[in-house]
C-alpha cells in the first residue's frame, strides 16, 4: 500500500507541541540531547526537554496539554548507560542525561509501529496535514506499508455525525486516548471511554451517541486528536485552514482566547488559544462552535427607519439613519428639556465602543443618563466591592484556583455558565480541594464525577444575606477570625462594629435557619471549612447579586474573606464571575450614570475638569437615570428618547410588561443591534451592528483581562459600530471621530488611570493585560489588594438581613428562580441560532415531585405560570434538582417569557432586578398560550 | 417619575439601614440619594412629600428632609 499522499510539512498545531506539560521550577537538570546541552525543571520529561533544545521526538499519544501516557512506543529513544529504548514522553530527565533520539535501532522500531498503525487507517481518508499519523510517516521515513488492508482490522465500523460540529470516525482512530484524556483531565467530564482491549479496544461515548452521551461539546477530544478521527464538519465541508487571527470569545465573561482559522474570507473553525491567559488551550460549545450567528439569515445589516412602530421599515442609507436619529434626538432635547433622552450600552460589545457610546451622552446628550447592561447583573458587585475593597473588581485570576484549598462557591452555577473557568475549578476539586455550594438548586457541581461537594447549603431564595451572616457568625463567636490580617489591613473602627453587629444571636445560624431553610449545624460545619483552610476563595455569581440585598451581599462576602484573611494573595478572594463578556469592560468604561470611567463619581471636580479639558465641553455633575428609572420616566413621559446598544431590555428586562409600556411611551427608541430582537421591534431606528468577527477592539474579562479582539472580516454594515456613535454625536453638534479604533483605547488610557499602560500595542506584545494597568503596574495586575486595599484599610459593613417583599403566600406559594444552561446564551439572540438549539430547544420548568403532583402536573406537561404581574406558560420538568416550595427556569427564549412573571422588585442600592426571587402560582395548562397575560392572576 | 416607585425605593434604602442609629441612617440615606439619584428623581420625590403622597418611614422621611431641593 503507498501512503496518502507524499507527506509534506507538519500542521502548525503540532509544530508547537512539546509533547508534555510544563514543568514549573527553576531549570535544575543538565542534560544532553543529542548532543544539545539544555536544563529543565526536574520532573520534565525527555520529550519535553528535547522539545527545549529544538528537537522533535516523533509522538503520536503524547500532547503538551495531556499528561504523558506511553501507549503508542513512537517516541523511543536511546538513553548512554541505560538498556532498552523507553519512551520519552514518559522518562523523566535526570542529571548529566544523555540521550539519542535517533538511531538505526529506534529508528527501525518506530518504522515498525508506525507501519503497523497505517496497516488499519483508511486509505485516501486524511486531507494532506490533517493527521499526525502520516505526518510521523514522513518524520520517521515510511514510504510503503508491506501489510494489505485484507486483514482484521476497523475499517467497516460507522461514523458517528450525531453532533452538529464534529464527526468521529472510528476508521482513522489510532486508539491512543488523547480525546478520551483530554475530556478527563481538560474538561472534567468524563465523557469517553476505550471499550473492549487490545485489537478490539474502540473508543466509546460511554456506549451511545455522542449526541446522546454526557458529552458537553466543547471540542476539546477534537482539538487532541491526532488524526482525522475526530474532526470539525466545517473542516471536512471547507477544507483546512490556511491563516489565523487571534481573537477573544464574544459569549461569556471568561473571555477565552481563540485562533480564528480562515480559509480566504472565510471561518474554518475556532480553535483555543494556548496563549489564552484566562483559557490556557480551552474552550465550551459555545466559543469553540456557535459562531454561525454572525452569517444568519436575518441578520439585518442595513440601517433601516420608520415615523411610527406601526409603519413598516424604511431601508435607508446610512447618512439619512444618522441624520433622522440625530435630529430626532435634538428635537426632544429642545421640546422637553436636555435630560429627556439617554442611552444604554452594552456588555457585549467592545470597550471602544462602549466608551464612545458614553461619550457620546455625556457630551453630545449633555447629561449623564448613560447605564449599561451590568445594571441588572452585576451593578451590586460594583456597589460592594468598592465600600469595601475601594473598587468594583475581582480580586484574582482565574488561575488563582489552582491555589485554592477551599471553594466557596455562592449562586453561580460555572459549568454551565462559565464552562472554561469550571473545568480549571474541577481540576483543582479533583486534586482534593474541598468545596460549598451554597444555592438553591443543585447545581452539576454538588456532584459530578470525581467531585463531591463537602456541603451543599440549598437555601431559600431571597436569603443569602441571612447565610452569609450566620457564616460570619459562626467565625466570629467561634475564635476563627484571623486577627493578624485584621490588624494589619483593615479599618479598626469599622471591624469593631461590625464584629459587635455580627455576634449578636439574631445572625447565628440557629436564629437564620428558619429563614435559610439550612440545618444550623450544616452551616457551622461550612463556616469552620472555610475559616480554617490554608486558602479559601469565594466565587459568586447572578444568584448573589439579583436581590434585593444583592449589594448587602456582596458586602457579606467581603466581610468574610477580610475577616478570615482571604484577601490579597494567589488561592484566596472574592470572585465575581461576570456573565457577559464584556461585563467588567463595560462598567469600567464609565456606563454607569453616576461614574466616569474608572468608578469615579460625577460629582468629583478634579475628575470632571479632566474629561472637560480632555473633551471640550462642560460635564454634568448630577448621577443620571438608571435603566429602571429611565424606563419610569419614560412611562411617566419626562423621558422621550433612548439609544439601546446591543441589547434586548424587552427580552432581558425583569416585568417586561412595564419595559413594553415604558419602550412603547418613547418618541424615539433606537437601537444597535444584529437581528430585530424584541426591543428593537418596538424601535423607531434600527442601526445595523457588528458581530464579533468583525470588531476590531478589546474586551475586559471577569479577571480585569483585556484581551485583544481582532476582526477577520470586514464589517458586513459597512461601519464600524463606534463609527455609529460619533456620527449621531457629530450629526448633533458634537465633532466626534477617530481613525481607527486604537485611537479610542489611548484615549481611554488617557483619561483612565487604571488602563493608563493599555494601548493596542501593549496589548499585541503581551497578549492580554490585567488591569490595573499603569505604571505602577506596567504588565498589569493579576491578584488585587495584596499589600494594601485599593481604599488603603479593608473596610467592613455590617450587613443586616432584610426579608424581600417578594415572599411565598397562599396566592403564590412557590419561589421561582432562574439561570442559564451551557448551550445558550442568556436572551438566546446569538445561540439560538445556531445548532446549539438541538441541546436546548425551549426552556423548561423545573418542579419538585411533591410540588407537580399537588397540581396535577406530570413530566413534559404545559403549566401556566403566574406572578402578582403576569403569566407565562412552560413545559415542566419534574426533578429533584429543585426543593419542594422552589421552581426554577432558564430564559433563552422569548416565548418563554420567564422575565413576563418577573416584578419590579430591585436591591435597595443598585436597582440590580431581583430576577432571582418571584412568588408564583403553578397550574396544568391545557395547551401553548402564545398569548402571555401581563396582569396578575 | 411615580411617587408610588421613588416612595418604595427610599424606603427599601432606609431599611437596609437599620445597624445604624436613626440620625446616622438617615444621614446615610440621603447621602445615598445624592449620589445615585438622578436630581429629577430627587425633585419628584420631595414634591411627594410635600404634597403628602409619601408614605415614608420614619429614617426615609428624615432622609427626605436633608435633601437640598435640586
Ligand atoms: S479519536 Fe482521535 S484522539 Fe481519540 S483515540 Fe482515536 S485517534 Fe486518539
Ligand atoms: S467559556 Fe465563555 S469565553 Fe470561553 S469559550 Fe465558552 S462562552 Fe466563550
Ligand atoms: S508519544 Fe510517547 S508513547 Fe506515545
Amino acid at each position: 500500500m503507498t501512503l496518502l499522499h507524499e507527506p509534506t510539512g507538519r500542521r502548525t498545531v503540532s509544530s508547537s507541541d512539546m509533547g508534555t506539560p510544563r514543568v514549573p521550577g527553576e531549570p535544575t537538570v543538565d542534560v544532553e540531547i543529542d548532543g544539545v546541552a539544555v536544563s529543565v525543571p526536574a520532573g520534565t520529561s525527555i520529550m519535553r526537554a528535547a522539545a527545549e533544545a529544538g528537537i522533535d521526538v516523533p509522538k503520536l499519544c503524547a500532547t503538551d496539554s495531556l499528561k504523558s501516557f506511553g501507549s503508542c512506543r513512537v517516541c523511543l529513544v536511546e538513553i548512554e548507560g541505560r538498556p532498552g529504548a523507553p519512551a520519552s514522553c514518559t522518562t523523566p530527565v535526570m542529571p548529566g542525561m544523555k540521550v539519542a533520539t535517533t538511531s538505526p535501532k529506534v529508528d527501525k522500531l518506530r518504522q515498525g509501529v508506525v507501519e503497523l498503525y497505517l496497516s488499519d487507517h483508511p486509505v485516501g481518508s486524511c486531507p494532506e496535514g490533517a493527521c499526525e499519523l502520516h505526518d510521523m510517516a514522513e518524520t520517521v521515513g515510511l514510504t510503503d506499508v508491506r501489510y494489505g488492508q485484507e486483514g482484521h482490522n476497523h475499517l467497516n465500523i460507522e461514523v458517528d455525525a450525531s453532533n452538529p460540529y464534529f464527526s468521529f470516525d472510528p476508521k482513522a482512530c489510532i486508539v491512543c486516548s488523547r480525546c478520551v484524556r483530554a475530556c478527563d483531565e481538560i474538561q472534567g467530564t468524563f465523557a469517553l471511554t476505550v471499550e473492549g482491549r487490545g485489537f478490539e479496544s474502540l473508543i466509546s461515548a460511554s456506549g451511545t451517541s455522542f449526541m446522546e452521551s454526557e458529552c458537553v461539546s466543547c471540542g476539546a477530544c477534537v482539538q487532541a486528536c491526532p488524526t482525522t478521527a475526530l474532526q470539525e464538519k466545517s473542516v471536512i465541508e471547507l477544507g483546512l485552514p490556511t491563516r489565523t487571527v487571534k481573537t477573544t470569545c464574544a459569549y461569556c465573561g471568561v473571555g477565552c482566547a481563540f485562533d480564528a482559522e480562515m480559509r480566504g474570507d472565510e471561518l474554518v473553525r475556532m480553535t483555543p488559544s494556548k496563549e489564552g491567559g484566562a483559557n490556557e488551550g480551552h474552550s465550551c460549545v459555545k466559543g469553540r462552535f456557535a459562531w454561525g450567528y454572525a452569517t444568519h439569515r436575518e441578520r439585518v445589516t442595513a440601517p433601516m427607519v420608520r415615523e411610527k412602530i406601526t409603519d413598516e421599515w424604511r431601508v435607508v442609507s446610512w447618512d439619512e439613519a444618522i441624520a433622522f436619529t440625530a435630529r430626532r434626538f435634538s428635537e426632544l432635547q429642545q421640546q422637553y428639556g436636555p435630560d429627556s433622552i439617554g442611552g444604554i450600552t452594552s456588555s457585549r460589545c467592545t470597550n471602544e465602543e462602549v466608551f464612545v457610546v458614553q461619550k457620546m451622552v455625556r457630551a453630545a446628550f449633555g447629561n449623564n443618563n448613560v447605564d449599561t447592561c451590568a445594571r441588572v447583573c452585576h451593578s451590586p458587585t460594583g456597589y460592594g466591592l468598592k465600600q469595601t475593597f475601594g473598587t468594583s473588581a475581582g480580586t484574582q485570576d482565574f488561575k488563582s484556583v489552582e491555589d485554592a484549598d477551599v471553594i466557596l462557591l455562592i449562586g453561580a452555577n460555572p459549568t454551565d455558565a462559565h464552562p472554561v473557568f469550571a473545568s480549571r475549578m474541577k481540576q483543582r476539586l479533583r486534586e482534593g480541594a474541598q468545596l460549598v455550594v451554597v444555592d438553591p438548586r443543585r447545581i452539576d457541581l454538588v456532584r459530578t464525577p470525581h467531585i463531591e461537594a463537602a456541603h451543599h447549603l440549598p437555601l431559600l431564595p431571597g436569603t443569602n444575606v441571612a447565610m452569609v451572616n450566620a457564616l460570619a457568625h459562626v467565625v466570629v463567636t467561634e475564635g476563627l477570625v484571623d486577627r493578624d490580617f485584621v490588624a494589619a489591613r483593615c479599618d479598626d473602627e469599622s471591624f469593631a462594629a461590625w464584629e459587635a453587629f455580627i455576634a449578636r444571636p439574631e445572625n447565628s445560624p440557629e436564629a437564620m435557619e428558619s429563614a435559610t431553610g439550612v440545618a444550623a449545624s450544616e452551616i457551622r460545619a461550612a463556616a469552620r471549612l472555610y475559616a480554617t483552610a490554608p486558602n479559601a476563595a469565594i466565587y459568586y455569581g447572578l444568584g448573589v447579586t439579583e436581590h434585593s440585598q444583592g449589594s448587602t451581599m456582596v458586602m457579606g462576602m467581603a466581610n468574610l474573606a477580610m475577616a478570615t484573611g482571604n484577601i490579597g494573595r494567589v488561592g484566596v478572594g472574592v470572585n465575581p464571575l461576570r456573565g457577559q463578556n464584556n461585563v467588567q469592560g463595560s462598567c469600567d468604561m464609565g456606563s454607569f450614570p453616576h461614574e466616569f470611567s474608572g468608578y469615579r463619581h460625577v460629582s468629583d471636580d478634579t475628575v470632571r475638569v479632566i474629561f472637560e479639558d480632555a473633551w471640550g465641553c462642560e460635564m454634568r455633575a448630577e448621577p443620571g437615570l438608571r435603566i429602571p428609572n429611565m424606563f419610569d420616566a419614560a412611562v411617566a413621559g419626562t423621558f422621550r428618547g433612548l439609544f439601546v446598544q446591543g441589547e434586548d431590555v424587552a427580552q432581558s428586562d425583569p416585568n417586561v410588561t412595564h419595559v413594553t409600556a415604558a419602550l412603547k411611551a418613547l418618541d424615539l427608541l433606537v437601537v444597535q443591534d444584529l437581528f430585530i430582537n424584541e426591543t428593537a421591534k418596538l424601535a423607531h431606528v434600527f442601526l445595523p451592528g457588528t458581530s464579533f468577527l468583525e470588531k476590531d477592539g478589546t474586551f475586559t474579562n471577569a479577571e480585569r483581562r483585556t484581551n485583544r479582539v481582532r476582526p477577520v472580516m470586514e464589517p458586513k454594515t459597512g461601519k464600524d459600530e463606534w463609527q455609529v456613535a460619533c456620527d449621531i454625536a457629530t450629526a448633533m453638534g458634537y465633532p466626534m471621530g477617530y481613525d481607527e479604533a486604537s485611537q479610542i483605547m489611548d484615549e481611554i488610557a488617557r483619561v483612565t488611570p487604571t488602563f493608563a499602560g493599555v494601548s493596542f500595542a501593549h496589548l499585541d506584545e503581551a497578549g492580554s493585560l490585567q488591569g490595573p494597568c499603569n505604571d505602577a503596574a506596567p504588565e498589569g495586575t493579576p491578584i488585587m489588594h495584596v499589600d494594601e486595599f485599593v481604599r488603603g484599610k479593608g473596610n467592613f459593613v455590617p450587613t443586616p438581613y432584610v426579608p424581600t417583599d417578594e415572599k411565598a403566600n397562599r396566592k403564590f406559594p412557590l419561589l421561582l428562580t432562574t439561570g442559564r444552561i451551557l448551550s445558550q446564551y442568556n436572551v438566546g439572540a446569538q445561540t439560538r441560532r445556531t445548532a446549539n438549539i438541538e441541546w436546548h430547544p425551549e426552556d423548561l420548568l423545573e418542579i419538585h415531585e411533591a410540588d407537580a403532583a399537588e397540581r396535577g402536573i406530570s413530566d413534559g406537561d404545559w403549566v401556566a405560570v403566574n406572578s402578582r404581574v403576569g403569566e407565562t406558560h412552560l413545559r415542566a420538568r419534574i426533578t429533584d434538582r429543585v426543593p419542594q416550595g422552589v421552581v426554577y427556569t432558564t430564559f433563552h427564549y422569548p416565548e418563554s417569557g420567564a422575565n413576563v412573571v418577573t416584578t419590579e422588585n430591585s436591591d435597595w442600592a443598585t436597582n440590580c432586578p431581583e430576577y432571582k426571587v418571584t412568588a408564583v402560582q403553578i397550574r396544568p395548562a391545557n395547551a401553548v398560550d402564545p398569548h402571555r397575560v401581563g396582569a396578575g392572576a | 417619575m411615580s411617587a408610588v416607585d421613588l416612595v418604595r425605593m427610599v424606603n427599601q434604602i432606609a431599611v437596609n439601614q437599620t445597624h445604624l442609629p436613626d440620625d446616622e441612617a438617615a444621614a446615610m440615606v440621603a447621602q445615598h440619594l445624592t449620589m445615585f439619584w438622578a436630581p429629577a428623581m430627587q425633585r419628584d420625590l420631595l414634591a411627594a412629600v410635600d404634597a403628602g403622597d409619601a408614605d415614608l418611614n420614619e429614617v426615609a422621611l428624615r432622609a427626605v428632609r436633608q435633601l437640598e431641593p435640586a
